[in-house]
């Protein structure tokens, strides 16, 4: 297995940090809006 | 409280997040999503599929949450509201398509069901080579049973859509959509841990350079895109009119595209190292299984490599529990556009109108269950039917004015979206889908160049070209009487 598998497990973990990160985002600003 | 005028809406944002990637994790992520990949270069293949989610289904999905939000209605009062009532019927098209759709689903739910029974009943222990295509033939040859499990389908769907937004489709979202991803992980680990599953890991994630620079690699990427993320359907323009008018639309919209797209990257981890790991077992390689199309995958190899894995019965019940969960969360998506268009239409109780639509695509949906190549057709043809429902929209939303739009997108927004956003809808987009769908039509004339325009042929351009002109002229036939009830004033 060379360095190009990199490639696809870079994307993979790309997309779920930002979706991980967005979900965060969310859950904050639903907290947020709850306690305003 | 006027016509059509809907006091429904989500409790919790989760509850709506839920329902979303509910929508939008389907079986396409778990039968069409691997097997691109694994085809289409692997590592390849992800770099133009991101693309398309960035540039193409994100832009859509937030444009059909514009839509949906701002006018509280569905694809025809929708488009109506923001292009005029000329355009309502742009609306009754993606209306139209979304209930062909529903009818041919529904049989794939009913399969899902039957083999979860197939696993309780210890089917995929007992398997000796041969007995997936076995079995998946005389399941498809029995019209009594495959019509018994469209109708248990049926009623569950039903029952769902019945009590509506807040205790039907977000309470059951909620739980079902953790569940599925949680029964994915698990496949995956497990797809992971078998010897031989590196070498999956090895066909998914390295790319293969040839594919980088060919045209039709990236063409599956951006209809694989476009199809999974259920941009352009109209589910998610539903789905948004039920929100308020200062919830989120940027933020919302983004986590459905990367959403869905993680679901299909952990079934793909979980899809390609067991083919990767298996295939060899049963003396075919990973590329005939591929080959062998989303049902060959999914009902005759994948459960002889569970026959083949300790624990059979339990992974085949689980894998099977996973896509049902994936086709039933779906469904509520599909069939909540064909049934707030009505309500909008109409102002008939929500009761009255999901028994009436759930009756009458229970008749619509007999032909699909009796023929596997009849359900393939209408795939084909309905599929494809949708990037004309995302174009439309990108109508809609170019004539509303794409500086207003992005202001009503950024108004009670998380996150919010540049001038880029503008350029994306009103060129990018549109011109992709444009290519993507001449390119189907291109190729498919290029394969099939003596059949191609026939249109009793189950794949062409002459099927399509028929059915789409068959819809069209019924929506035309009834393009005054819509017009007549519109615009639905707000209550």
């Amino acid at each position: 297995m060379g360095f190009g598998i990199l490639v696809g497990l870079g994307i993979t973990l790309f997309v779920w940090g930002v979706t991980l990160y967005l979900l965060k985002l969310a859950l904050e600003a639903e907290k947020k809006k709850k306690f305003s | 409280m006027n016509k059509g005028q809907s006091k429904e809406a989500w409790v919790k944002r989760s509850g709506f997040i839920a329902a979303m990637l509910g929508a939008m994790l389907g079986t396409g992520n778990l039968w069409r999503f691997p097997r691109m990949a694994a085809l289409y270069g692997g590592g390849s293949f992800l770099i133009p599929y991101i693309i398309g989610v960035l540039m193409i289904s994100i832009p859509l999905l937030i444009a059909e949450g514009i839509i949906g939000r701002g006018s509280s209605r569905g694809t025809i009062a929708g488009f109506s509201k923001y292009g005029g009532k000329q355009n309502a019927w742009l609306g009754a098209w993606s209306m139209g398509v979304n209930w062909l759709i529903l009818a041919y689903y529904a049989v794939i739910l009913g399969w899902a069901f039957r083999y979860i029974v197939y696993g309780f009943q210890g089917t995929f222990s007992t398997y000796i080579p041969g007995n997936g295509e076995a079995l998946w033939s005389s399941f498809l040859g029995n019209p009594l049973q495959l019509i018994g499990c469209l109708a248990i389908g049926w009623i569950i769907v039903t029952a769902i859509l019945i009590k509506g937004i807040k205790k039907g489709i977000e309470k059951v979202s909620l739980l079902m959509v953790p569940l599925l991803i949680f029964l994915m992980i698990i496949l995956a680990i497990r797809a992971l841990t078998l010897p031989g599953a590196l070498k999956g890991l090895e066909y998914f994630w390295l790319p293969k350079k040839e594919f980088l620079v060919k045209p039709e690699a990236w063409l599956q990427a951006f209809s694989q895109s476009l199809w999974s993320t259920g941009a352009g359907w109209g589910i998610y323009l539903t789905y948004s009119s039920y929100l308020k008018k200062d919830d989120d639309i940027n933020l919302n919209s983004s986590i459905t595209g990367f959403g869905d797209s993680s679901f299909a990257l952990i079934a793909g981890l979980c899809i390609i190292p067991t083919v990767a790991a298996l295939a060899p077992t049963l003396g075919v390689s990973a590329t005939e299984v591929y080959q062998s199309g989303n049902t060959g995958l999914i009902f005759i190899w994948l459960t002889e490599m569970f026959s083949k894995m300790p624990a059979s019965t339990l992974i085949g019940i689980l894998f099977f529990l996973a896509f049902f969960i994936a086709a039933l969360t779906s469904m509520l998506g599909i069939a909540e556009v064909v049934i707030r268009n009505f309500r909008d239409l109409f102002g008939w109780k929500r009761r009255k109108v999901v028994l009436l639509i759930a009756g009458i695509t229970f008749l619509l949906s007999l032909p699909s269950a009796i023929s596997v190549n009849f359900l393939n057709n209408q795939d084909w043809v309905w599929g494809l039917a949708l990037l004309i429902s995302a174009l439309m929209t990108f109508r809609i939303i170019i004539k509303r004015g794409t500086p207003d739009a992005r202001k009503d997108s950024n108004r009670g927004s998380d996150i919010q979206i540049g001038k880029w956003w503008e350029y994306l809808v009103k060129w990018v987009a549109p011109l992709s889908i444009i290519c993507v769908l001449g390119w189907w039509f291109l190729q498919t004339c290029l394969l099939y160049p003596k059949t191609c325009w026939n249109p009793t042929e189950f794949y062409g351009v002459g099927t399509i070209l028929l059915q789409w002109s068959i819809l069209l002229l019924i929506i035309i036939a009834l393009k005054g009487k819509i017009e007549k009830r519109l615009p639905i004033k707000e209550g």
